[in-house]
C-alpha cells in the first residue's frame, strides 16, 4: 500500500504558541495541495524546545488549543497529522506526540527517553504505541528514543511505519562549526539513524526534526551553542534511499510502500489508546 | 550498551552520564511536582428549593 506522507521541518519561536501553530498550519495546507495523507510535526513545535521555557502554563490536554486546532484541519482536509506538545494530565507533564486521524481519533505517545534538562521537567511515558491507521500500524518515537535500542526490538514485527518527531541537536558550535567534544558524533545520526531503521525493519520511517538556532543545555556541561540538525526525513524500507531535508526549513513529501500486516505477526504487546472525546483525555502511556 | 547505534567509549560515557542525570532528574521532578499546587475541590452549593 502507498500513502503520501510529509515530515515538516519548521523552526519554532519558545513560547509563541499560536504563531508557531499559525507557521505549522501553514506548511500543513501546503501538504493538503500536494495530496499528503500523514504529515509529521517536530517534537515540541507548538511550545519550542528550550531548556529555559516555562511549560506549565504551555501545556494542554486533549482539549486545549493546539490540539483542537490540528484536530479540526485532520478532519477538514482528511489528513492524519501527527504533532509534538506538552502534555498535562493528573498534575503531571509530559514530552509528548498526538496522532490525530482523519475521524477524530486521538491518540497519545509520551517519550519514554528524557534526556539532560528534559529529565527534570518532564515525567517519563512508560509504554511503546502503536496505533491502527488504514494504512497499517504505526510506531511512534520521539527524539532521543530512536537511539535506544530496546524501542525498536519493542516495535520490530509489529508495525508498518515509524514515525520519528524530534528537536535533535547538531552539537556542534554554529559559529565555528566544531563538534562538542563528546556529543559531536551524535548530531548527524539525526539523519542516519531512520535510514538505519528503516532498512534493519523493513518499514518506512517518517523523521520530522526541528530547525534553527538553540542552545543544547547538558547537565554539568558548558552549554552548547548550536542549531537544530535538521536532516528530516523520509525512508522507504522497499527501496531503502532515504528523501532527505538539509538544515534550513523544508516540507518533504515523498510516496511511501508500507508492507501489508500479515497476520502471523501477533497481538502487539503495546498499549494503543484512542481517546476519541477530549472529556475521555487519559493516559496513553501511563507512568 | 543499550545504544542502537554503536557509539564506542563515547558511548559508555554517555550511558553513565544518562542514568545519573535520569535519576537526579527523576528526583528534581518529583520534588518539584510535590510542590506545585494541587487542584483543590470547590464546594457546589444547591439551593434547598430547587
Amino acid at each position: 500500500m502507498q500513502v503520501r506522507a510529509a515530515a515538516i521541518q519548521m523552526r519554532s519561536e519558545p513560547g509563541d504558541v499560536s504563531g508557531n501553530l499559525d507557521r505549522a498550519l501553514s506548511h500543513l495546507s501546503r501538504c493538503r495541495d500536494d495530496g499528503v495523507e500523514l504529515a509529521v510535526l517536530p517534537e515540541m513545535f507548538n511550545t519550542g524546545y528550550c531548556a529555559r521555557g516555562r511549560y506549565g502554563p504551555l501545556a494542554e490536554d486533549g482539549s486545549g488549543p493546539t490540539i483542537r486546532a490540528l484536530r479540526h484541519f485532520s478532519r477538514r482536509w482528511g489528513m492524519a497529522v501527527a504533532a509534538g506538545f506538552v502534555e498535562h494530565h493528573a498534575g503531571h507533564l509530559y514530552d509528548s506526540l498526538a496522532v490525530l486521524l482523519p475521524d477524530g481519533r486521538l491518540d497519545v505517545y509520551r517519550k519514554r527517553h528524557l534526556v539532560f534538562w528534559e529529565c527534570t521537567r518532564f515525567r517519563r511515558g512508560r509504554d511503546p504505541l502503536v496505533v491502527s491507521t488504514p494504512w497499517g500500524r504505526i510506531g511512534l518515537a520521539i527524539c532521543a528514543d530512536m537511539i535506544y535500542r530496546r524501542v525498536w526490538r519493542d516495535y520490530r514485527g509489529r508495525i508498518d511505519l515509524a514515525i520519528v518527531s524530534a528537536a535533535w541537536p547538531d552539537f556542534a558550535d554554529r559559529r565555528s562549526g566544531r563538534p562538542h567534544w563528546l556529543f559531536g558524533n551524535l548530531g548527524p545520526l539525526s539523519g542516519e539513524i531512520p535510514r538505519l531503521v528503516s532498512r534493519d525493519l523493513g518499514i518506512p520511517v517518517v523523521f520530522a526534526n526541528m530547525c534553527g538556532e538553540t542552545e543544547t543545555t547538558i547537565p554539568m556541561m558548558p552549554r552548547i551553542v548550536d542549531r537544530f540538525a535538521g536532516r528530516s526525513s523520509l525512508c522507504d524500507g522497499a527501496r531503502g534511499l532515504p528523501v532527505r531535508a538539509g538544515s534550513e526549513e523544508a516540507v518533504v513529501i515523498a510516496s511511501l510502500s508500507v508492507p501489508s500486516s500479515s497476520p502471523d505477526r501477533g497481538a502487539s504487546p503495546c498499549r494503543s489508546t484512542s481517546l476519541s472525546e477530549p472529556a475521555g483525555w487519559s493516559s496513553t502511556s501511563a507512568a | 550498551m543499550p545504544f542502537y547505534v554503536p557509539l564506542g567509549a563515547r558511548g559508555l560515557v554517555l550511558h553513565v552520564g544518562g542514568l545519573i542525570t535520569r535519576g537526579f532528574g527523576a528526583l528534581v521532578y518529583w520534588l518539584g511536582a510535590r510542590r506545585r499546587p494541587k487542584p483543590t475541590l470547590v464546594p457546589l452549593v444547591i439551593p434547598r428549593d430547587s
